[in-house]
């Protein structure tokens, strides 16, 4: 198979294709510490591309709860338990992973490991919401950072990897990456409903039509992308965890650009198991208050105490750059490629022509009304 | 040799012809031999003209498969009396090595192909077994049981067996067992799957849920195309009113099968004791030859292959029993 040079694991890797890097890539920062789990993103996408007969069970955004929560079911800890313990080692001043992607732990007759679901395994979306690390008791402290118990939500779409899974797994080239913004499709004329894409993405993001049998995945909204705005999922997060847009490779990072600003600069923001070794183009904010550190260098990489730490330092006040790139989250819903501090209190976003597309405050003002309302002669509930 | 001619020849050959007898009587002597020679191949040409006809012992070219002429080929019936009377031909199928994903494993018993034509149609009769049939291909983890015949030119390189290639494109005819039920029973719907299924409004179709139930796909299909993304493209495996379960496809290697524009092939299979006789059949005259399908005349050799997809063990797409490149001949 060709070497291909995946960044996310520090290393060259086996990959089906010779590597062909987009012009551009189309990715997401999801902050997963603003994330309240209403779900706005899941029927936001829900309404728009799978309301249709056949495509009920699919959900090409679900939020789920972590640890115990996903869809489908242990769809993250079977394939981790698939492809068995792995390291990453510390060369230098960076991690390197030594352990087997999906591709170089596929079996000799496989293109990639992996395994199909079965239909009970997509029954379950809701599946340990909101339920605890471990279970409550009056004993443990946990209203404190880190929590002694803990959960926290996952919002998670297709990840439009660099080298994916399911492309490499089509045995009839159904399967396409667009050289323009990077975006995964499955043809749907070339599909003959083979599922092995299905079988073979470990994020499991490619679904089975039961009415038109074949596949279908998430299209990253690309008639909205294609006109300069966000996908469905992302202008309507109503926690404003999200920010899209494109995405460079660690040695073309652009400073100006917040994607590349808290992925590559500030490094804040952490793919989603790069072991598997499909090097995922949606990042992750981690949470800064779950105590199991080991749980999260499983989801997230060797990256994440360093991302909590740098993402907990901005949040008391001590980086205002990353605070500003944070606040854009969900702040418009034009694609931003760079942005600004202005004078230390705003920060402005500008589109790929350099219009300044959106302003914010890097502090919302907070106005203390009376209790009681002379004007209106009534008491408020609400004052601030 | 006459004693005289001996005696004239030796007077021709010792005595230079001196006298005037002699010059007279040589050229006289050629004349006559040369006439008595084309006499004689006259006359043997005049025997054979007269001679009743021997019939000629033809040379065949040997062929793994000979399909039996008949009056009228069962284009759609695995049951038909022509069966009986035809050829069986035992064809081993072979674990699919080549391309990844892999089927390592191969059945244990080898599939019976029986092949006939008339003046319009060449049909085969493949019988393979499958203890459990597999008929549906609705749920995520269902595959259905399928077959196929390959047919390209004579003589086809090795690898023409996958598909075909470039320069010697395969003519591909596939039945599924899905596809047939799909015709036997009505569309295999979501409902046929999950009986239970329940649903309260799909956005482009109101008042169509009635008590809860979804409508049936072949109702809604045209007024709702948009929803059904594959069959909006015009994928022919979406369409849920089927007319045949035997595509014809086209293939010029691996990952380049092709639907044919003219679907005009024709088959049906019968399970029966645990085991499939599946009948396929293609036009002798290709209908899609401008995309290459491959026309079939009597007294011809082409490469042919066999495939069998096992649901029940996963199979699809490239997980398949493939035979090894053998031979045809309409006889």
């Amino acid at each position: 198979m060709p070497k291909v040079y995946n960044w996310q694991i520090g290393r060259e890797m086996e990959y089906w294709y010779e590597a062909a890097r987009p012009k551009r890539q189309a990715g997401a920062v999801f902050d997963t510490n603003k994330c309240i789990a209403c779900q706005t993103c899941t029927v936001a996408c829900k309404t728009t591309w799978t309301s249709g007969k056949g495509q009920e069970y699919m959900y090409w955004n679900n939020v789920e709860t972590k640890p115990w929560g996903s869809y489908p079911l242990a769809w993250d800890v079977k394939i981790l338990d698939m492809l068995g313990p792995q390291r990453w080692v510390k060369e230098g001043d960076k991690y390197v992973y030594r352990g087997l992607t999906l591709f170089e732990a596929a079996p000799p007759s496989e293109r990639v490991l992996g395994y199909l679901p079965n239909d009970l395994d997509y029954a379950y979306p809701n599946r340990g919401e909101d339920e605890t690390n471990e279970p409550l008791n009056f004993d443990r402290f946990y209203l404190r950072v880190p929590h002694d118990i803990w959960f926290f939500y996952l919002p998670r779409i297709c990840n439009h990897c660099t080298y994916p899974a399911c492309l490499a797994a089509c045995p009839r080239f159904a399967i396409y990456k667009r050289p323009e913004d990077g975006i995964v499709l499955v043809d749907q004329l070339r599909c003959r409903g083979y599922r092995e894409c299905v079988k073979a993405c470990p994020y499991k993001k490619v679904f089975y039509n039961h009415v038109t049998r074949v596949s279908e995945k998430c299209i990253l909204c690309y008639p909205a992308v294609e006109k300069g705005l966000w996908p469905r999922c992302m202008r309507t997060c109503i926690g404003k965890i999200r920010m899209f847009g494109y995405i460079n490779p660690p040695e073309n990072a652009d400073p100006e650009n917040p994607l590349d600003f808290l992925i590559h600069v500030k490094k804040v923001a952490l793919p989603l198991l790069p072991q598997l070794g499909l090097e995922p183009n949606v990042y992750y904010v981690p949470p800064i208050h779950v105590r199991n550190i080991d749980f999260l260098r499983m989801l997230f990489g060797p990256g994440v105490e360093h991302a909590i730490q740098t993402y907990r330092k901005a949040m008391s006040g001590r980086d205002i750059e990353l605070v500003a790139a944070l606040v854009l989250n969900v702040s418009t819903d034009r694609i931003m490629t760079k942005f600004k501090v202005v004078g230390n209190s705003e920060v402005a976003g500008y589109d790929e022509n350099g219009h300044e597309v959106v302003r914010v405050p890097l502090k919302e003002p907070t106005i203390v009304r009376p209790f009681f309302d002379e004007r209106l002669q009534t008491y408020r509930h609400n004052i601030t | 040799m006459s004693v005289r001619r001996r005696r004239l020849i030796a007077r021709v050959g010792s005595k230079i012809a001196s006298t005037r007898a002699d010059r007279l009587l040589f050229p006289l002597l050629t004349a006559a031999s040369l006439a008595s020679i084309l006499l004689a191949y006259f006359y043997r040409q005049i025997e054979a003209a007269l001679k009743p006809t021997q019939p000629a012992a033809q040379e065949q070219p040997a062929a793994d498969i000979i399909a039996r002429r008949v009056s009228k080929a069962p284009v759609s019936d695995p049951e038909s009396p022509v069966w009986k009377d035809t050829p069986a031909y035992s064809v081993s199928l072979y674990d699919q090595s080549i391309v990844r994903p892999l089927k390592t494993a191969r059945p244990n018993q080898p599939i019976t192909v029986k092949a006939v034509y008339d003046d319009e149609w060449i049909v085969f009769r493949l019988s393979f077994r499958s203890e459990k049939p597999s008929k549906r291909s609705v749920k995520v983890a269902e595959f259905r049981d399928a077959c196929a015949v390959l047919l390209a030119r004579h003589p086809a390189a090795p690898e023409a067996r996958f598909m075909g290639t470039a320069d010697n494109p395969a003519t591909i005819l596939h039945w599924k067992a899905d596809w047939q039920l799909d015709v036997e029973e009505g569309f295999q719907d979501l409902e046929n799957a999950f009986p239970n299924v329940t649903a309260d409004y799909y956005p482009p179709l109101k008042g169509v849920v009635v008590d809860g139930k979804p409508p049936k796909t072949v109702d809604v299909a045209n007024k709702a195309v948009m929803y059904f993304p594959a069959l909006n493209a015009g994928n022919p495996l979406s369409e849920p009113i089927k007319k045949t379960p035997v595509e014809k496809l086209i293939g010029r290697g691996p990952g380049t099968l092709a639907t044919l524009p003219a679907q005009d092939a024709s088959g049906w299979g019968l399970w029966r004791d645990g085991s499939w006789h599946v009948v396929l059949a293609k036009r002798l005259k290709a209908t899609d030859s401008a995309q290459g399908e491959i026309d079939v005349e009597p007294g011809k050799l082409y490469a042919c292959a066999f495939s069998v997809w096992f649901g029940s063990e996963g199979d699809r797409g490239s997980r398949k029993n493939p035979s090894m490149l053998l031979t045809l001949l309409l006889q």
